[in-house]
């Protein structure tokens, strides 16, 4: 059964000031907070949301060799340079939490290399590992947030007859990284 | 009274969507721009990409946020330089608003 629903201009300019009102406190407490950092109600930086704009300015752009074995946290960026020898592969790891993100941007010297961007569980023991990409490239740029913990990271192989180095930028959430 | 609703109504919709849309990935911020010279300056220490720097010297690998400003941001472009105190030199980026580096000189005349 069909019932009519009669709104008179008085009802109707009354919900639509209703509307405008409720907006306007979801814009200053919620969307500028989390979108723009501006907060003038300070509910925004209570509820969390400003943290999205949190994200500090590079202190330094360090750079590591792939021997090194290094701590990071998120924001700082780190060059990192792996030496792939001719006709063999190397494997490069990052030591990740669940749900940790990593930024990557990678190039080589040279010519492209067969990789596979790869995941295995920490403690797993039966060569379990999951790919994320598996492609022949020259430079490579992107992210990933790890699906468990475990230890994240390349496997380059070079099957050319000349070593290739490459370099690898990583901005992201990790404990430790070097080569396995 | 109603059409004056509606229209208001049909407005806040459009408001509304464009409030909550992501930004334009399009364009980048100055600051976006900056952490790409500062990644692009890495890069250039690895590898001549052919610009007219060429491939950098090892002592542009210790640049500091610091080191790099915004020296020009205009209307479709931004240029951003970058200070090696220890070589006294200079170089700036040219990049576009969507952060594609289009020339990196030793001056900053494109």
């Amino acid at each position: 059964m069909q019932q009519a629903i009669t709104l008179t201009n008085s009802t109707l300019l009354k919900y639509t000031m209703f509307s405008l009102v409720f907006a306007a406190i979801t814009l200053l407490t919620i969307i500028l907070p989390a979108e723009y950092d501006i907060d003038p109600t300070g509910i925004g930086h209570k509820l969390g949301l400003t943290v999205f704009n949190n994200v500090q300015t590079d202190d330094a752009l360090s750079n590591s060799s792939a021997s090194s074995n290094s701590t990071n946290s998120k924001g700082v960026t780190e060059t990192i340079e792996v030496i792939v020898p001719a006709g063999r592969g190397v494997e490069y790891k990052f030591i990740m939490a669940q749900y940790q993100k990593l930024e990557y941007e990678w190039i080589t010297d040279g010519s492209a290399l067969y990789f596979d961007l790869h995941g295995e569980p920490e403690g797993d023991t039966t060569g379990y590992f999951e790919s994320y990409a598996i492609a022949t490239l020259g430079e490579m740029k992107g992210s990933f947030t790890a699906p468990f913990a475990g230890s994240h990271g390349w496997y380059w192989k070079n099957t050319s007859d000349s070593p290739v180095t490459v370099q690898l930028i990583v901005k992201g959430e990790y404990s430790t990284h070097s080569l396995k | 009274m109603k059409n004056l609703i509606a229209a208001l109504f049909i407005t806040l919709m459009f408001s509304t969507s464009s409030a909550f849309a992501h930004t334009d990935h399009g364009k980048i911020s100055p600051k976006a721009a900056i952490q790409i010279a500062a990644k692009t300056t890495q890069q250039l220490t690895f590898k001549d990409f052919g610009f007219t720097v060429g491939k950098l010297s090892e002592s542009w690998k210790n640049l500091t946020s610091d080191d790099f400003k915004l020296y020009a941001a205009e209307a479709n472009r931004y240029v951003v330089s970058a200070n090696n105190k220890s070589e006294n030199k200079k170089i700036y980026f040219l990049m576009t608003m969507s952060g594609e580096v289009l020339k990196v000189n030793s001056e900053a005349k494109f």
